[in-house]
Parts: structure tokens; sequence; C-alpha cells
């Protein structure tokens, strides 16, 4: 932590922007100039009737998303399915997600481990989508839908996983009128729904109308990362009611944007830097293959590397994503970038 | 490319040499105790054993092309464009170097000065 920083280890419980103070889980209250907002989202299991977190890892049950152990408890879970074969349900929610392409990594990386285990001819794995499509860029949803077209992987649109028992192995969808289906299966991979934690949520904060507020996420402007009403506060990460971006890669682009912003502000400037909404999703295909995916709000893509068509199956690609990001997270962890 | 690019690029080589660390410390003391021994064995033919470096140091890096992709999970076959094999030559470049430098001391010593 830098010098001069105190770092106040409680959770913010409240929020009240009209009188510059948060509330922490503690009790105590405590007043601002300005404000960063930086929490990140709320895995919202509790949207999936059945579904326990402690679960992840037993009974063919699997989630990337908690954190480090539900990840290796998945990896194990995940190991263990591809030696057998079987039946792989995987999902993928309704709302904005961080990294929405770790679903579709998965599900590669499931394809190509069962292949190298001679388990795939022999198996069955389902993709089901709440939405649409399973990926918000046009052209790379239609390239990636090839792929699991030509590896026999059906995707189910519209079918959001609403209810899991995880004893009988029983997964219930539910399309938007409302009908039920129960698939069973040997492995699920279950992507919660996300939203703002309950702090921000219920806060004046949150986006009040638009595709935003459902989630209750933060309502900033999506070129300033400012507050659209607060002009005090700015926010930072998943928890931006913006389009696309809840990914390490727009951190590590829009943190200094908005430190550079937050200084003309204290100056009594207007914000003078904008963000495109940079995002990127290295998107493994198969162990030694990736696309490097960069794109901005609008689902532009704008590869930072323009010899490097980010559509091209490259190896390169592959060994940015498993030796070089690392390497770059603590960077940006470390505060030096 | 911006100077925060450039300083991400540099943070990124750093992180990852830090990581590696270990590696990066046995090679540097395998090279320092090669340049001693060849000193201390006395009357290193430098010129010469440098010719057996670069020989050297190009067998380690054709040798590299072929074993980088596998002792990192991959296939040689994996590389299918022209990016990834310039990168693949560029790692190779680099261990074909080491090599030469670890080589150089030792043809220095063994290289007969006449």
């Amino acid at each position: 932590m830098p010098a001069g920083v105190k770092w106040v280890r409680e959770m913010v419980a409240e929020y009240n922007p009209d009188a510059n103070t948060i509330v922490t889980d503690a009790g105590q209250r405590l007043q601002y100039d300005y404000l960063v907002v930086a929490t990140g989202c709320h895995l919202d299991f509790a949207q999936i009737e059945g579904m326990d977190v402690n679960a992840i890892g037993r009974n063919g049950v699997g989630s990337v998303y908690p954190g480090p152990k539900a990840a290796n408890e998945t990896w194990r879970s995940m190991d263990a399915f591809r030696q057998r074969g079987g039946k792989a349900v995987m999902t993928l929610p309704g709302t904005p997600i961080k990294c929405a392409g770790a679903p579709l990594k998965t599900t590669f990386m499931l394809i190509d481990r069962m292949r190298q285990s001679g388990t795939l001819e022999r198996s069955e794995i389902v993709f089901h989508s709440a939405l649409g499509v399973v990926f918000g860029v046009p052209t790379l949803n239609e390239m990636i839908l090839e792929r699991w077209a030509e590896a026999n992987v059906p995707v189910v649109f519209s079918s959001k996983l609403v209810a899991i028992d995880i004893s009988g192995h029983k997964a219930t969808f539910e399309n938007p009128d409302g009908e039920r289906t129960v698939e069973d299966y040997d492995f699920i991979h279950v992507v919660p729904p996300m939203r703002a934690p309950d702090a921000l949520f219920n806060s004046p904060l949150a986006w009040q109308e638009g595709p935003m507020a459902a989630g209750g996420w933060l309502e900033v402007d999506r070129e300033t990362l400012r507050h659209r009403r607060y002009p005090n506060v700015f926010g930072v990460g998943d928890i931006n009611g913006t389009p696309r971006g809840k990914t390490a890669a727009t951190v590590k682009q829009s943190v200094p944007l908005v430190v550079s912003n937050l200084i003309d502000v204290i100056a009594g400037r207007d914000p003078s830097r904008r963000f495109n909404g940079y995002t990127s999703c290295p998107m493994i295909l198969r162990e030694g293959s990736a696309w490097l995916i960069e794109f901005d709000y609008d689902g532009k893509l704008i590869p930072s590397l323009p010899l490097v068509d980010p559509l091209q199956d490259s190896w390169f690609a592959w060994l940015m994503k498993v030796q070089l990001l690392k390497p770059a997270y603590m960077a940006v962890a470390k505060g030096r970038v | 490319m911006s100077f925060y690019e450039v300083w991400l690029a540099v943070n990124i080589v750093w992180e990852y040499l830090m990581a590696n660390l270990p590696v990066i410390i046995i090679l540097l003391v395998a090279i320092a105790f090669l340049f001693g021994i060849a000193v201390v064995k006395g009357s290193p033919a430098w010129r010469k054993g440098l010719r057996v470096g670069i020989l050297g140091g190009i067998v380690v890096a054709l040798v590299s092309i072929f074993i980088i992709p596998s002792v990192i999970d991959s296939k040689l076959s994996d590389l299918n464009y022209w990016v990834d094999w310039a990168n693949l030559f560029a790692i190779a470049g680099i261990w074909g170097a080491i090599g030469a430098v670890m080589l150089w001391p030792v043809g220095a010593m063994f290289v007969s000065r006449d």
C-alpha cells in the first residue's frame, strides 16, 4: 500500500452519494470528496436453486468463477470426467459476466482434453446459453458456433440454468416462455448470473433505468467512466455499467484513464481522456492454439499488434495467453502499470 | 505505440524474468563458472573459441525449434501462421545466443591457438 494511503479493511455496506459518505459493514461512516468505486461484481449463485458453491469439484460440478480454489477443483472434476467420458452440460447466464470468454474457453478446452483422452467420440457435450448468442461480437460468435458444430457440440439458445440437483446430477433450464427442461449430466460447468454487490445495487449510484438497471451496475459515462449523475464519483472494473469489458484487459486500460480524469476533475477541469471500451479475450481453442481477440464497445476488432490477424488460429496467441498474461496481471496488481 | 504500452511491455518482461529467476540464476552462474574455468586454466583461445560458440549456438537454435513447442505443452504442428514461426525462431534464437555464450569459453579452452 503506498505511503499516505489509509487502508480501511471493511466492506462498504451503504453509499450515500448525496451526503458524500459511505458506511462500512463495521458501522464506520466515512466522508469523501471524490469516490472511486471498484468493488467488482457479485456472483449470484443464489439465482440457481439447489446450487452449492461448496459442491464445486464434487459430483461432477464445476465453476471457474468463485476463485482459484474453485478453478482448481473444476479442473480436477473436469479431468476425472474426461477420462471416463459421458455427458457434459456447459452454461452461460443472461446477465453481463466477467470474462465472458471463460465459459467458451472452458468448453473448447473440455473438447480438446476429451479428444486427447479418446473419450470425445463416445461422449456428449451440450452448451446452454441464456442469450441468443454465445459471444457478443457477431463475427466471433459465428466462428465459435462453426467450431462447435464441427465438434458436434450443439447449442441451446435462450435456455437459462435455474436449478440444479447436485446429488441427482440433473440441471433444469428455463426458456423465455417459462417452459422448463431437465438435462442429466455427468459434468456441468455452472456460470452464475452476475450483478452489482448489494450495497451498490441498492444505492442511488446504480443505473435507475435501461439495460444495466436490472443488475444494479454503476451508472458511469462509458467514455469518461465518471458517474453520470454524481460528478465526483468514478468507476473502475467489473462494477461499471458499460457495454462489454468486464475483463482484466479493460481494467489495465481504464485505470490510468480514470486516474487522469479524476486528477482533471480535482483540478477543476473536465475529464480529458476518453475510453473506447477496449477489452481483450485470448480465446483458447485447444492446447497450443488461440485467437488473440481485442475489441471496443462497438465490437470492432482493434488489434494492438497490427500485423497479427485476430481471427487466425495462432500458437503465438496461445503462448501469450499462457506465458505472458500472468506477468501482466502481476505488474497491474503491483500498481506499476 | 504509446509510452504506456512500452512501459507495460517492460514490466511484463520484468515480471516474467522474476517468475523464472531460479533458471536465470542457474544460467548466469553456469556462464560465470565456464568463463572462470577458461581464464583459470590459462591461455584461452578466445577468437577461435568464439567460432565454436557461434556454431554451437546455431545448433542449439536449430534443435530448440523442434523442442520448444513440446516443452511448453504444445506441438510443432500447432504453428500454421507466419507470426507463430517468427516468434518460435526468435525464442530459438535467444536459446541459441545463450548456448553460444556458454560454448564460447568451452571452445576457448579446448581449441588450439594454432
